[in-house]
């Protein structure tokens, strides 16, 4: 419809702060430095704030949210949305506790069968959105109906006294130790998720495969990438890896229940974008990883400082808006025609 | 089946009538024995629901979405309880003033923040779901009673005849009038193609910026609804609120990509969860069925009518 | 020139108007009357859709003097001073007809008119240039294309406009609806209404304009009273009048090698001709035409993409024959495509410019599933010598290049493939002139090796210097094809602009 050729960029000399501003796009440095700001704060503020325990709980927590959070993170990249995060959490600990603590079944049986379930439930979710163009937000919130639903039914509507497996909750317990480390084994599950996330979007063939289906579906589908397969894939892995942090809470908090999952659906997608992973393809998990922390610092300080549950989530509302404001605005419809 | 598919595709608000339909026929088969009273009953019971599916339309509509619809209604249930009936406000002509410009106020600001800054509409209301669920919880830590005779009267019957059906036409009534002004013309295009609308000079902007605006009254109708059903504050629903509000607007035929649909649909899909669960409870069924499906009718409706619009709004390449 | 002394509705002097580097419109000047169809004529980019759209008052011009004058009439309440339709067909498909027609009429509540005014004035206007009663609340999506765009008329008309833009607005139009618009047309034109007019077509421009407008590299380089005008005086302005200056170096046309693609029957769309070509080893193909008429669609349908019916095949040369029905399969057999629009349709803004160019060939580098990231520097680093691509460090974002550099990153995405048949959509658009002279380099270099090139240009200068044949694309399909003597500027845009069409189809 136009005449005029795309805006080229120009290869600009270097300068230093031309440097500058692109390892800000490229690292998270902007999250970096505000975990680190605001952790100081808590330590000068806050007394028993930089204690090893303090430090310890607010690790676990972390992990759990970040954990919840990586499934999120693969999602946006690709441009889409999980809002059955938080029902497959619930799921998979109800599921955990129930085969283990009611139906008897051995460890390994447990966990395969629940990670199977999630990854079918999210194979099923990105074929769905991907084949018939619905919307992900509800397709997943659809279908994290069903997973709790399901969930429900195998187990007989569960029961609180369903326990989940003893060793799973000395997972993340302040005093676990891991093969001598003074951190739970869950935080080193977590940096262990950290590494092989991040070598799967930067090192693999699937990983430069989501960033470009991300970046324009449309070019990905031009370069013959099978878009199709990446958001099963993707939705299938953000599941599965919903249903890990099920599992981790379900020993942590002994057993599953429907509501479980539910902070950690709107808390991971504030991660998500709090780190400044976009829906067009810009950000990884280590950001998400960063916002996690950044996240359970201010919620700790704030809880410090005697603000409220309700408080804090304003608070939340509030700094998520600004943090967001600088980046990720729509083009103006004038422009577009 | 053309004509199905076309029938569909002109209203797509048919399906949810249709179910909606057929689940009444079934829950009167099913509760035979349920005195005619009863049913007035139900229309009360769905009241809450139906205004969060209505107010979570007219956004939808224009392309957009409001997550924060179901912390709106919370918001107003609780403003009403915990600030206006203690300070002595309980007149209905100070408290449905108070409340429904506290209504058109948070709309606004969503409005804003989409329309006018252009912030993703999911990332902008999603940050205002969390404020409002904090100022809810902060003005109502504990559920708390509360309620006065003519707030209660909404949820009651005269006769046979609900009053609660009252009150859930008074969104339609406004979308009546809006209907024959542009408005809800303009917002449709602004929502199905909002490229040709802004070529053809419809002012898309301020036409989403009110569809949340106008979500927001309806929602704040519905906190008065809220409150005359619990007869007291309840902070803890306001996010189960909002997913099954947008259920009811995916299951009533109305397009998550904008320009389709209408507020019947999503009353109608309204009444398709709540007689399910309605249905469900009166067979014994065992409650655990209920989420799935809901889960099952949710992605079903979202498919169908994303199929229906495949073939439509296909451009030339550019 | 005067018609008639009629008051001047429009007015602009000298505007300009850049988008980033690219200088769109460097100088240019119009004025339109009432009572006059005022043409606007250039070939692609010569800067008059910009022109257009500053005239719509979509785009506000960098600098220079914009005037409207409206023309004073106590006029209803749609009244708008300019109303504009283009070529993209902009119906909102979920509405109705008549909510079409009196889309954006009304501001945010405001009903200005009665309902009943609005239909008979939709009614009205729509019968005339349809030439039946449509049923103004059926949906507008059941119409036909033509039908559609006579609904964005019908939008225009219906505001009563003092001056109305038609950007290639009649390219949608059925012949015989066409002509219903133009009668109407030239009654408004009567009454005083001024009209910008873009078409693609010689005769229409000649047969309605008052006074046409040339347009050449931004610039307005001349306007001209239609009585002095003819199609040829017309072609040399928009040349330039330059002779044609073929390159020296330029080999002789190509003695065909043996075809490696070929088209049988291949509609591009359901009313289209039929098209019939074959692409040979060792030739540079050029694939011209005013925008919109089909080219790119040709690029795809050879790629297996897209076509309405037909088929296209790929001859190995030996004896394996494919029918190529997908990407995959095109791609799978040797042939690349390379999109037009760099930054919707090739390049991974997210990525870094090795990784953009590894992305059609990940495999190569995967080694026990991890990218060896020096595998795919090796890699790259010879393409990057071939091509001239001048980068910083390969690990720099695609988007820190320039255009010429991203593009030939791109065309080293598809060369890592060892495609034996090429199709390029304007490689070279919006890219530096050192880049360009690279591309045309690799592209005879390639060719020379035996490979078969397919190229959509938007450039006059690159139909005549770096092809071997060009064939000219009208309406989807293939209008006529130039090679050796007959390649000459003249011949081409003549064939543009439809000159020397026999009765349209």
């Amino acid at each position: 419809m136009t005449d005029t050729a795309p805006a080229a960029a120009d290869t600009t000399s270097p300068t230093r702060t031309h440097r500058f501003t692109r390892s800000l796009k490229r690292y998270p440095i902007v999250q970096a430095a505000a975990l680190v700001v605001v952790f100081l704060i808590g330590v000068l503020t806050l007394d028993g704030f930089g204690t090893g325990r303090s430090i310890t709980n607010i690790l676990i927590t972390a992990s759990f949210l970040g954990i919840a959070a990586a499934g999120q993170t693969l999602v946006a990249l690709v441009g889409g949305i999980d809002m059955s995060i938080g029902a497959v959490i619930s799921a998979s600990a109800i599921l955990t506790s129930y085969l283990y603590g009611g139906l008897g079944w051995p460890d390994v049986a447990v966990f395969s069968f629940v990670l199977v379930f999630a990854l079918l439930l999210g194979a099923a979710n990105g074929y769905i959105g991907q084949r018939f163009g619905a919307n992900p937000l509800i397709v997943t919130l659809g279908s994290g109906f069903v997973a709790v639903g399901l969930a429900q039914v195998i187990s007989g509507g569960g029961s609180d006294s369903v326990k989940a497996p003893e060793w799973l909750g000395m997972l993340s317990r302040p005093v676990s130790t891991t093969f001598g480390l003074p951190v739970p084994p869950i935080v080193v599950i977590w940096i262990a998720l950290i590494v092989i996330v991040m070598v799967m979007l930067t090192s693999t063939p699937f990983g430069k495969r989501i960033y470009a289906t991300g970046a324009s579906a449309n070019a990905a589908r031009l370069a013959l990438i099978s878009v199709r397969w990446v958001w099963v894939l993707v939705f299938g892995l953000s599941s599965v890896l919903a249903a890990f942090a099920g599992i981790l809470l379900a020993g942590f908090a002994g057993s599953g229940n429907t509501t479980l999952g539910d902070p950690y659906l709107f808390l991971g997608l504030a991660a998500v974008i709090v780190g400044g992973t976009t829906l067009d393809g810009r950000g990884d998990y280590l950001r998400t990883a960063l916002a996690a922390l950044l996240l359970v610092v201010v919620q700790t300080i704030l809880v410090g400082f005697g603000f409220t549950n309700a408080d804090r989530q304003i608070i939340f509302g509030l700094l998520l808006l600004v943090a967001v404001a600088g980046y990720i605005r729509q083009p103006r419809l004038r422009d577009l025609i | 089946m053309t004509g199905f598919r076309a029938a569909l595709v002109r209203r797509p608000y048919l399906i949810a009538v249709v179910l909606a339909a057929i689940l009444l026929a079934v829950n009167v088969v099913a509760m035979p024995s349920a005195a005619a009273s009863y049913w007035p009953g139900l229309i009360a019971n769905l009241a809450p629901l139906a205004f969060v599916a209505i107010a979570s339309t007219p956004s939808v509509l224009g392309g957009g979405i409001d997550l924060s619809i179901g912390p709106q209604v919370v918001l107003s249930n609780i403003v009403i309880v915990m600030v206006l009936l203690p300070a002595g406000i309980d007149s209905p002509w100070a408290v449905i003033p108070i409340v429904l410009a506290l209504g058109i106020l948070i709309g606004t600001i969503n409005g804003v923040l989409v329309a006018l800054l252009r912030f993703p509409a999911m990332i902008a209301t999603l940050c205002v779901m969390f404020v409002l669920i904090g100022i809810a919880q902060r003005l109502a830590p504990q559920p708390a009673g509360g309620s006065t005779p003519w707030i209660e009267f909404l949820t009651s019957r005269a006769g046979l005849f609900p009053i609660a059906a009252l009150v859930i036409a008074v969104p339609f009534a406004v979308w009546l009038v809006l209907r024959r002004t542009s408005f809800v013309r303009n917002l449709l295009a602004a929502g199905g193609d909002p490229i040709a609308a802004t070529s053809a000079g419809v002012p898309v902007s301020a036409v989403r910026l009110l569809s949340y605006t106008l979500g927001g009254l309806f929602a704040s109708i519905g906190g008065l609804m809220l409150t005359s059903l619990l007869r007291s504050a309840d902070a803890s629903q306001a996010s189960t609120l909002v997913l099954i509000g947008l259920a009811a607007v995916a299951l009533g035929g109305t397009a998550f990509t904008g320009g389709r649909g209408g507020l019947l649909g999503s009353l109608a899909g309204a009444l398709c969860i709540f007689l399910i669960q309605n249905l469900l409870t009166a067979l014994s069924v065992p409650a655990v069925w209920i989420n799935v499906i809901y889960g099952l009718l949710l992605v079903g409706s979202v498919v169908l009518s994303a199929s229906l619009l495949s073939q439509k709004n296909v451009r030339q390449p550019v | 020139m005067n018609p008639g002394g009629a008051p001047i509705l429009l007015s602009c002097t000298e505007i300009a108007k850049s988008f980033g580097p690219t200088r769109a419109l460097v100088e240019a000047s119009l004025e339109v009357r009432g009572g006059e169809v005022h043409a606007i004529l250039g070939e692609n980019g010569s800067g008059k859709s910009t022109l257009v759209k500053i005239v719509a008052q979509m785009q506000r011009p960098d600098s220079g003097a914009l005037v409207v004058t409206p023309r004073g009439r106590s006029l209803g309440p749609a009244h708008r001073t300019v109303a504009t339709v283009f070529q993209e067909v902009l119906v909102v498909t979920g509405q109705s007809i008549v909510e079409n027609v009196w889309l954006g009429a009304d501001g945010v509540f405001g009903s200005p008119l009665p309902r009943r005014a609005k239909r008979r004035a939709a009614a009205e206007i729509l019968h005339r240039l349809c030439g039946r009663e449509l049923d103004l609340d059926a949906p507008v999506a059941r119409l036909s294309l033509s039908d559609q765009q006579a609904c964005c008329i019908a939008r225009a008309l219906v505001r009563e406009p003092d001056l109305l833009v038609l950007d290639e607005a009649t390219s949608a139009l059925d012949l015989q609806t066409r002509d219903r618009f133009f009668d109407l047309l030239r009654e408004l034109r009567a009454d005083g209404m001024g009209t910008v007019f873009i078409s693609h077509r010689m005769d229409e421009l000649l047969g309605l304009s008052d006074r046409i407008t040339v347009m050449k590299a931004g610039r307005t380089i001349a306007t001209v009273d239609r009585l002095q005008a003819t199609a040829d005086t017309l072609v040399r302005l928009m040349t330039g009048g330059t002779r044609d200056e073929r390159t020296a170096d330029r080999k002789p046309p190509a003695i065909a090698g043996r075809p490696v693609l070929r088209a049988d029957d291949l509609r591009l769309t359901r009313s289209s001709a039929p098209i019939d070509l074959a692409l040979h080893a060792g030739e540079i193909v050029g694939v011209a035409g005013l925008e919109g008429h089909g080219q790119e669609r040709l690029l795809l349908a050879l790629w297996g993409e897209g076509a309405q019916s037909g088929s296209v095949t790929r001859l190995d040369g030996t004896k394996r024959v494919d029918r190529l029905r997908s990407p995959r399969q095109a791609a799978r057999s040797g042939v690349a495509y390379v999109p037009r629009d760099r930054r919707k349709a090739s390049i991974f803004a997210p990525l870094s410019i090795v990784e953009n160019f590894a992305v059609t060939t990940l495999r190569a580098d995967t080694r026990l599933g991890l990218i060896s990231p020096k595998r795919r520097a090796r890699r790259f680093r010879g393409f990057q010598e071939r091509l001239a691509i001048r980068l910083g460090r390969q690990e720099d974002a695609i988007t820190t290049l320039s255009g010429g550099n991203q593009q030939k990153a791109i065309l080293a995405r598809w060369l890592a493939t060892e495609p034996e048949v090429l199709l390029l959509n304007d490689p070279t658009r919006g890219i530096d002139h050192g880049a360009k002279n690279d591309i045309y380099d690799l592209l005879r270099g390639l060719a020379a090796e035996g490979a078969a090139i397919a190229m959509l240009s938007s450039e006059l200068e690159e139909h005549l210097t770096v092809m071997d044949r060009v064939i000219v694309m009208r309406e989807n399909s293939v209008f006529a094809e130039f090679s050796g003597d007959s390649l000459t500027r003249e011949n081409l845009v003549s064939a543009f602009f439809g000159v020397g069409e026999e009765v349209p189809a």
